[in-house]
């Protein structure tokens, strides 16, 4: 048996209550190792093209990788995963925390759940242990109580949690799944799939060591890590940075916040949100993941009796993706507003950013006399509007009022309210973009486009960081033949697709391998950290390998659902030249973008126009030994 | 804040040098910066001009 793994797939059939143990090869673990290429292989095997996703018969699937359980640092994540009820794309979203490495611990791989069960339910996995328990006390409970009542019933504080809040259970199209209460499988709406098949959580606990072949070889890159990770990654670092919210004002700055629904080209008071500000009002502590020095997250308290101006520590703080949904993209300058929206989503269960570009949306259709009062039940959606922004958290996870209608995500709002609204749909695939500029990072815009899952940032490509000889350059060089040298953050050449090229190989591995996206390893690393976990032999090509099949497999996935060419493609808002500000004049053709896909495609071994993945690619991959090994 | 007197058709790399050596202790952490000149990401050969303004920041990427 391959290291790293238990060699069991735990089955569970919600509907049935009947539960069964998968044994998968070697070479399963192989080539998939974990992840997005485990759910979009598993979803490819046993989920019936053009399922419902919230129907009974969708899969939901959690599945850590061979990483997991080994206490790499870093390794403190998992994947989730099914078909998105938010796009109807494959839907793959990582989380970081605790539950991964306890699950892992269980002697289970990873977790797939069909069916529905007639009442809500909680899974509760101890070592090999699967039982399913009555969740009819938990429905309707926030997050943190939910957390507290399923330790107090089982009698372990240690047992880790991933679960559903109210807008799961209501079907929130970008409901999340809650892990740790604050750590979040945000993207794609999974919670919304969870709360379909009746179930409010997974509680796990686990005695099961993880098999590791030669440790002497994950210790190496550990060591390593510990002695350079606060030269690389200072300004996530506790006593030194202020994670990712710290970084919103030098966003602003250079004109990469995105503002107003992406339509203002700066963020005149980022001040108002900014990490320094945040710390001197509400800073209690930094939080983290397993096997994790950094400690990159936040933990912010701001006690007080009004409860919508109340922040609780046990829900942590918020990330910089969630301050700029919330906040700038929102024009809200109240920086309690917005961390208490955070706040919110996390005891609601919800996408940061989702749901602030919701809000974002609904606030300009209500500037242009699109939706009114009428609409939004009295509520004024202007721009900015704090009290209200908070407002539409609690009806969002309710399905209350107005909130019904902004449950749906933009892509559907705008389709309700006519052509004329399409202009600031915001969306790729009909996921919401996250906070990153395309205007200020050119292939990220790319990346946006191409990600299986919806527009995505974290398999993506951060443009100012190929700018200058860059530790991130010379990890790329350092797996090609013919160098790339620095590039503008704007450019779209063939060497900017090349760095694309690989960076989103590279990124999809890391979403295979859950390790997580900051850290500061290099190729060679995580290649002699796998080998020593399974015993086998990877280099750096082994692992971009992995990435590219990880992608080529949702591309597949999403090819069998419909999805076509014509989806790839970012919103002309984000591609349209601002007038004014630090990005003023870049933008970008229509010819240049679609140039820029082809070539990306033909680096793949995809069919330049068609993006379906060749016979060459799919035996380059060896996708073909497991097309044999079977799916529909 | 910082300002500086440098020497004529001075580089932003060069730039960077210095600071690295007046502060040593940032000297692992500069080439992992985000560098901008006048509010944009420019490449480090470029040549400074008196009252340029430059900033370094950390390299978001995602959370």
């Amino acid at each position: 048996m391959i290291g790293g793994a238990h060699g069991k797939i735990l089955h569970i059939n919600l509907t049935t209550g009947r539960t069964h143990i998968e044994t998968p090869s070697d070479d399963f673990y192989r080539l998939l190792i974990g992840g997005r290429a485990v759910v979009a292989y598993l979803l490819l095997r046993d989920l019936p093209p053009h399922t419902d996703p919230l129907s009974p018969d969708n899969l939901l699937i959690f599945a850590p990788g061979l990483m997991q359980g080994t206490n790499l640092p870093g390794s403190g994540r998992h994947g989730v995963g099914g078909k998105s009820p938010l796009t109807g794309a494959i839907g793959s979203s990582e989380v970081g925390g605790w539950w991964g490495h306890e699950f892992k611990q269980t002697g289970f791989d990873a977790l797939v759940i069909s069916g529905r069960a007639s009442s809500p339910v909680y899974l509760w996995i101890k070592d090999d242990q699967a039982e399913i328990r009555s969740a009819e006390n938990l429905w309707g409970l926030q997050t943190a109580e939910t957390q507290k009542t399923i330790r107090k019933e089982l009698a372990d504080a240690r047992v880790r949690i991933a679960q559903i809040g109210p807008a799961g259970e209501n079907r929130v199209l970008y409901a999340a799944i809650m892990h740790d209460v604050n750590r979040t499988a945000g993207r794609n709406g999974l919670g919304a799939l969870m709360g379909s098949k009746n179930l409010k959580a997974v509680a796990v606990r686990g005695t099961r060591q993880v098999p590791v072949k030669a440790r002497g070889k994950v210790t190496m890159p550990a060591r390593w890590l510990g002695e350079n990770y606060k030269d690389f990654m200072g300004w996530l670092t506790a006593g030194i940075g202020q994670g990712t919210q710290g970084a919103l004002v030098s966003q602003a700055y250079a004109g990469g916040l995105p503002t107003r629904n992406w339509n203002e080209p700066i963020f005149e008071h980022p001040e108002a949100l900014s990490g320094d500000r945040n710390y001197e009002m509400f800073f209690k502590d930094r939080d983290t993941c397993h096997a994790c020095p950094v400690r990159c997250k936040q933990v912010f308290e701001n006690p007080n009796e009004n409860p919508d101006r109340n922040l609780d520590p046990d829900y942590g703080g918020a990330e910089y993706e969630s301050m700029g949904a919330l906040g700038s993209l929102c024009c809200v300058e109240d920086n309690l507003a917005v961390l208490k929206a955070s706040e919110l989503a996390n005891a609601y269960g919800l996408d940061t950013i989702s749901t602030g570009a919701s809000i974002a949306f609904a606030m300009e259709c209500f500037e242009k006399g699109i939706i009114t009062t009428k609409d939004t039940g009295g509520l004024d959606f202007r721009w900015g509007n704090g009290e209200v922004l908070v407002r539409a958290v609690h009806l969002i996870a309710k399905r209350e009022s107005f909130g019904d209608f902004l449950a749906q995500g933009v892509a559907r709002m705008s389709k309700i309210l006519g052509p004329h609204t399409e202009t600031f749909n915001l969306t790729v695939k009909g996921q919401e973009l996250p906070m990153h500029e395309p205007r200020q990072k050119a292939a990220m815009g790319l990346a946006y486009a191409l990600a299986p899952m919806g527009a995505d940032h974290q398999v993506g490509v951060h443009d100012p960081d190929f700018a200058s000889e860059t530790r991130h350059l010379k990890r790329v060089n350092s797996a090609l033949e013919k160098r790339i040298a620095p590039l503008p953050t704007s450019d779209l050449s063939e060497d900017k697709v090349r760095i694309l090229h690989q960076q989103l190989n590279w990124t999809h591995f890391q979403d295979c391998a859950l390790n997580c996206h900051f850290y500061c390893y290099d190729y060679e690393h995580l290649a002699e950290a796998l080998s020593g976990v399974t015993g086998l032999s990877y280099g750096i090509h082994d692992l971009l390998a992995i990435g590219a099949r990880a992608q080529t497999l949702a591309r597949l996935f999403n090819l069998r659902e419909g999805f076509t060419a014509a989806d790839d493609r970012i919103p002309k808002r984000v591609m349209r030249a601002f007038d004014r500000g630090p990005l003023a004049g870049i933008g970008y053709s229509d010819e240049v973008f679609a140039w820029a896909i082809r070539r990306f495609y033909e680096l793949m071994k995809w069919d330049p126009q068609t993006g379906a993945p060749s016979e060459e690619c799919l035996r380059e991959l060896e996708i073909d030994k497991l097309i044999q090994m079977g799916w529909k | 804040m910082l300002e500086r007197d440098v020497a004529p058709s001075l580089t932003l790399d060069e730039l960077l040098q210095i600071l690295k050596t007046e502060f040593p202790q940032l000297a692992r952490t500069i080439p992992n910066l985000t560098v901008t000149l006048n509010r944009q990401i420019v490449p480090p050969q470029i040549r400074l001009k008196e009252g340029d303004e430059v900033a370094l920041f950390p390299p978001v990427s995602g959370g």
